[in-house]
């Protein structure tokens, strides 16, 4: 049990008492009420970092028990037995613990560095109080204790940076790109409520802990394999549109639009993240579940692992592939997202087969390499990514333009800027020993490992390194092109203000020591991991056991990595090879204008849109106005017949003052026109004779039983 | 603390005399406004303490009233007999299933009548008409005999007739007569079904036909309560409106002025929905049982082609119409499974939320579709146009109303945190117990709704403002009055949506035989 566990609500209270506060009063508040929300943040941080250490106090590294806070019952569940409610609740263990730390610190950083980025916008109190929002969103994704709970924070994170991205909406670019993240991401937000909606229907729970306990109970009953496949595939989708992965990729290069440090925070800890996230926390329904007699192996969607992990491997080289060619700073490092969280899912994918088909092989060793491994590289990928995103948001503060062509010779202008951001992309290309090459190579290590098992895995571990290899040259070609060589634009840029560049300098010191975190902890596997604990350091242990093929392939991919990072120098470097070889021939023009053009997706995508929708739309909307409608119409101009019929029939036939009273009701109703102009007295006289004829006609009705014969 | 009056009729009366002290009363325009808005609080407050009459916590206790031997339990209940021959008797009384309703009418009648401050056409005879419309709608939420349920249902056509007629827009003329010709001719099912019941149970009372029925005592199952089940289903679900019964809506709205538009989504429409549970629902039990797919098949249809539709519309009324048609949708998709799962134990607790996520999305549906229909009303009023083309960019120049509609269109696409994620939530769960994967077709309509209001948005009021609105007026205070209470109801529902749901919950177990 935690101490002080109630106060774990009031780390996503307090980002969102600031989002109530600033968007109420802070237009009157200075800076738009930024130093609010940056102390909300602050004090998020702090609690957080209060439960982390007594997480890892408490069962020491490595044994962590899960707390559940207690919040309330959101929606009832059966009134006799309460199966089914839903309640909302936090869980604090070690994963959401250590994730609240790490998304309140780069919040923070992200929100003080917006101070000197933001100075001069007009619309202040409109972005911090979206930010608070947004990380409140985020805080609430990672502590949640059910999948319900997830998705709605999920949702207000995704409306956060609907509204975010849009930001300054009167550009028609930036309209366009809110929309399309909002859409896309959509549409993994509904396969993901599919997935919410089987889940609830098999276990009556949303909550992690109660489904993995139903889970070996139900197995054969409700649990069938077809459910156990179709489950995590689409809480997958889900994760698919949030993390951008193939083929909901679309949305991200443009959410470029927004402020940059907005594109920081959705990039480093908050949004993308929480596709990964959601994986990880649906390894309930991919691994194998140790029950009481042993561990139930057969509930195991390997197709569904296959899946994820193939996604990851497929959409690394395809997004990497399309940063190579780009010329704007900020869609590379979009691309570049895309492609590193293509990395997490694959060695997510990877940890859940391994450790299923060591369980099938009769192991009861667990192994969840993969899964400490890829939220290992979402940590360090957290810190170099706001590192490099902010680095870009000061250069584009300086230059006024996001385009690469424009730039260069940067280097001896804004030397903070350049020197942070060189470490942050040493950190993306994975060169030893900065972070993002020891989580890399964990994800590849176990990716080859699993080769044993399917040797699908393999040709995901060519992905893999291959990735390895572009991920060096674009983010080099980027650097290069923004610091090195001459001033290719206009103006006279200048280094950003202390507040900014200390914010990077912070960024730029965990972006090396966060690939430490490993080596204190015995391996990261100690800190984060499914199940149980194990100690597995990068590098370290291959060495001490002296295993000479995981050395040679850590090799292998360092060589590539560094490979990567000699081409750009090459070319943007030392121009020993000029840019224009890659589009000399047809051939090289043609695949240079490919992933110029995003191998034209967003172009169908928007041609089905506003083509094939939009036309279905207005062939159902005119079914509607002349069929439907049409037919309405024409049986009502047969009414209006026989009403005028039965009128004729009435004031020939009948007479008698009941009858003419609801008459005159009829012809009020029917014929109106000539009674529009008329006077407003004769609608009260009607109205009120209208009254009394029903009440003479439900009279007359209701005493008619009576004179037929019915008691 | 028990309370002991009248609560009811006090509720039935004080509009309708309201309407006539309002329309004799009213010296010039303001003391009209003034004593119309003073009046509707009468019932206003009267709603709320009967809601809270529904919450043990707050100590407010109502007069209560069971059949002898019955399930179900009506609270401020009254009743007199009125023509005792044939057992007609003025009784009414509230329960889980109306309480919300009665709230609904009670908030949006006033809320209705700020929205309309500036209307200068007969200001008096404007006011009148919404007050006595509030009673009629009132009286068919609480009325509990048939005779007094059909009396409000048929006069309730009346001043919405009017409302249209003489203060709608260029076409309420065609517009009013289609609304009244196609609920007139609705409650020609509804009439005959009375009849019917009338014949089995010889009595108007609907306590005691509730009670026959859930013993099997009331229509034999089979054929009788099957043709009853889908005469009614047309009749209550043209006031729904269900596809293919809908076409009268579009109509109705684009010409109805903001308040009648207000009214008529917010709660005529739900009038259908109310009379589905507890006609075809509480008194054809087997009938649903039976037939249920009928209403699964139209509540699809109808969540589906409102959704697709909307993507075609260029008027905002109309987009929001069509969007009523939709989600209403949920109401009878939410009925039928809510029936269809009930038939099995495993499916028993999807059947509770199907049950109650269709209550649950008509008090939703209320209060979202009265903030969209406010919103489009003052735009359409200050900008002289609703056409989502026409427009463009007016955030820059109009920030409360665009945050309003940005909300409204929020609530309405079922973002979570706000009410209408609630509603959907609940009647998806409910349709996938029911009815499996099928849940998939009304659920991915979903993507189509962010759609259509998402690019609404974006076409509407972002991007670079068209130099025609530079001086567009933002909303007036009795604008944004209204449409922030709204709004927090939004929030308050969506965050805490138990308020209701706990009572709703446990009444739709009564009424499914689910424990």
């Amino acid at each position: 049990m935690l101490e002080n566990a109630w106060l774990a609500w009031m780390i996503l209270g307090s980002p969102l008492i600031a989002f109530v506060v600033v968007g109420l009063v802070g237009r009157r508040l200075p800076e738009g009420g930024a130093h609010v929300v940056v102390g909300s943040l602050a004090a998020s941080l702090v609690i957080a970092v209060y439960f982390l250490v007594q997480v890892l106090q408490q069962g020491a590294i490595g044994n962590s028990t899960a707390t559940t806070v207690p919040g309330f019952t959101w929606i009832p569940g059966d009134p006799a037995t309460g199966e089914g409610a839903i309640g909302m609740n936090l869980l604090i263990d070690n994963l959401s613990a250590f994730l609240l730390v790490l998304v309140s610190f780069l919040s923070l950083l992200i929100a003080i560095f917006s101070i000197g980025y933001m100075h001069e916008e007009a619309g202040k109190p409109r972005y911090y109080a979206e930010i608070a929002l947004f990380v409140a969103g985020m805080l609430g994704t990672v502590s949640a204790d059910n999948f319900l709970q997830l998705l709605i924070f999920w949702e207000i994170m995704g409306l956060c940076s609907y509204l975010l991205i849009g930001f300054w909406y009167h550009k028609p670019e930036a309209a366009s790109a809110a929309k399309k993240a909002f859409l896309v991401t959509r549409v993994g937000d509904v396969l993901f409520l599919a997935g919410i909606l089987v889940i609830w229907n098999v276990f009556h729970s949303f909550r992690f802990e109660e489904i993995v306990q139903k889970i070996p109970v139900l197995w054969g009953g409700a649990y069938t394999p077809q459910l156990a496949l179709l489950i995590p595939l689409f809480l997958f989708g889900g994760a698919v549109g949030k993390s951008a992965q193939f083929p909901l990729h679309a949305w991200l290069p443009d959410a470029m639009e927004g402020p940059t440090t907005v594109s920081a925070l959705i990039h480093a800890a908050t949004m993308v993240k929480a596709g990964v996230y959601l994986t990880a926390r649906s390894f309930i329904f991919l691994v194998p579940i140790a029950t009481g007699g042993g561990i139930l192996v057969q509930a195991v969607p390997w197709n569904a692992i296959l899946v994820i992990a193939g996604i990851g491997a497929f959409t690394a080289v395809f997004a990497g592939s399309m940063a190579l060619a780009n010329y704007d700073i900020k869609r590379v490092l979009a691309f570049s997202t895309i492609s590193q969280l293509a990395y997490m899912f694959l060695g997510l994918g990877a940890g859940a087969y391994l450790m299923a088909s060591e369980a099938a092989h009769g192991s009861t060793e667990v192994a969840t390499a993969g899964y400490s491994a890829a939220l290992f590289h979402l940590t360090n990928h957290a810190f170099f990514k706001a590192l490099l995103f902010l680095a870009a948001g000061s250069v584009i503060h300086a230059v006024h333009t996001n385009d690469m062509r424009a730039m260069g010779g940067l280097g001896k202008l804004m030397p903070w800027t350049s020197k942070t951001m060189l470490m942050g992309a040493l950190a993306l290309s994975g060169i030893i020993p900065f972070s993002g090459f020891f989580s890399k190579d964990d994800i590849l290590a176990v990716t080859f490992e699993t080769g044993a098992s399917n040797p699908l895995f393999y040709l995901m571990w060519v992905a893999g390194i291959g990735t390895a290899f572009m991920t060096a040259f674009y983010t080099f070609r980027m650097w290069l092109m923004t610091f090195h060589g001459e001033f290719r634009g206009h103006g006279h840029p200048h280094e950003s203000p202390r507040v900014m560049t200390s914010v990077l300098i912070v960024l730029s010191v965990f972006t090396i020591a966060s690939g430490a975190i490993a080596f204190l902890t015995n391996g990261f596997g100690n800190l984060i991991f499914y199940e149980e604990p194990h100690a597995a350091l990068p590098l370290i242990t291959p060495l001490l056991e002296a295993n000479v093929v995981e050395l040679a392939l850590t090799g292998l991919s360092l060589a590539l990595a560094l490979a990567g990072v000699g081409l750009a120098w090459a070319v943007y470097g030392k121009r020993v090879i000029s840019p224009s070889t890659f589009t000399k021939t047809p051939t090289r023009a043609f695949l240079h204008s490919m992933l110029v053009n995003r191998y034209w997706i967003d172009d169908w995508y928007n041609a089905f849109g506003s083509r094939t929708v939009a036309g279905f739309a207005r062939a159902v909307d005119w079914f509607d106005r002349n069929v439907v409608d049409g037919i309405v119409n024409a049986l009502g101009r047969g009414g209006v017949v026989v009403g005028a019929l039965s009128d004729l029939f009435d004031r020939k036939v009948i007479d008698g003052a009941v009858n003419s009273i609801s008459l005159e009701t009829i012809r009020s109703s029917l014929a109106l026109r000539t009674r529009q102009t008329g006077q407003v007295q004769n609608y009260t006289w009607v109205i009120v004779l209208g009254i009394v004829a029903i009440l003479v006609l439900a009279v007359l009705l209701g005493i008619l039983p009576r004179i037929l014969g019915r008691p | 603390m028990v309370l002991d009056l009248p609560i009811l009729s006090i509720m039935l009366l004080a509009p309708a005399l309201g309407a006539i002290v309002v329309y004799l009363g009213g010296k010039n325009d303001e003391t009209a406004r003034i004593i119309a808005l003073a009046i509707s609080f009468i019932p206003l407050v009267f709603s709320i303490v009967l809601l809270l009459g529904f919450f043990p916590v707050t100590g407010v206790e109502l007069r209560g009233f069971r059949e002898p031997g019955g399930a179900f339990m009506y609270r401020a209940y009254e009743s007199a007999p009125w023509f005792p021959t044939v057992s007609i008797s003025y009784s009414v009384g509230v329960d889980e299933l109306s309480v919300p309703l009665v709230f609904l009418t009670c908030l949006l009648t006033t809320l209705a009548l700020v929205i309309n401050w500036d209307e200068k056409h007969r200001v008096r005879e404007f006011y009148a008409m919404f007050l006595f419309m509030e009673t009629t709608i009132l009286g068919v939420f609480v009325s509990l005999d048939f005779f007094l349920f059909f009396l409000f249902w048929e006069v309730g056509l009346v001043p919405m007739y009017f409302i249209i007629a003489v203060w709608g827009g260029p076409r309420k003329q065609y517009a009013a007569l289609k609304f009244f010709l196609f609920t007139f001719a609705a409650s020609i099912p509804v009439l005959i079904g009375i009849f019917a019941f009338y014949a089995y149970g010889s009595t108007f009372s609907m306590t005691q036909l509730i009670e026959s029925a859930r013993t099997g005592g009331l229509v034999p199952a089979g054929t009788a309560q099957n043709l009853l089940f889908v005469a009614l289903l047309a009749g209550f679900g043209t006031k729904l409106p269900t596809w293919p019964l809908h076409t009268w809506l579009p109509d109705a709205h684009v010409e109805a002025p903001t308040g009648g538009s207000v009214i008529l989504a917010g709660v005529l429409l739900k009038l259908g929905g109310y009379a589905l549970i507890r006609v075809n629902v509480q008194m054809l039990p087997q009938g649903a049982q039976d037939v249920y797919w009928v209403a699964a098949i139209l509540g699809a249809i109808s969540i589906v082609y409102g959704a697709v539709v909307c993507l075609a519309q260029d008027d905002l009324k109309r987009l929001v119409a069509y969007s009523s048609v939709s989600h209403m949708g949920f109401v009878t998709l939410g009925i039928a499974a809510g029936v269809a799962a009930a038939r099995s134990p495993a499916t028993a607790g999807g059947a509770l939320l199907g049950m109650s996520g269709a209550i649950f999305q008509m008090f939703a549906h209320g209060i979202v579709s009265a903030a969209l229909f406010m919103v489009a009303g003052s735009i359409g009023h200050k900008a002289g146009t609703r056409n989502i083309s026409e427009l463009g960019g007016i955030a820059a120049v109009t920030p409360r109303i665009s945050a309003f509609m940005m909300i409204a269109f929020l609530a309405s696409l079922g973002l979570p945190g706000l009410v209408g994620f609630v509603a959907e939530l609940s009647v998806f769960l409910g349709t996938y117990a029911a009815f499996g994967l099928l849940v998939l077709i009304p659920l991915l309509t979903v993507v189509f709704t962010a759609a259509y209001y998402i690019w609404t948005m974006q076409r509407a009021i972002f991007g670079p403002l068209n130099p025609r609105w530079k001086g567009l007026e933002d909303a007036h205070s009795y604008e944004s009055v209204p449409l922030a209470v709204l709004t927090i109801l939004f929030a308050v529902f969506g965050i805490l949506p138990f308020l209701l749901l706990d009572m709703t919950v446990a009444w739709a177990g009564r009424v499914l035989g689910v424990p």
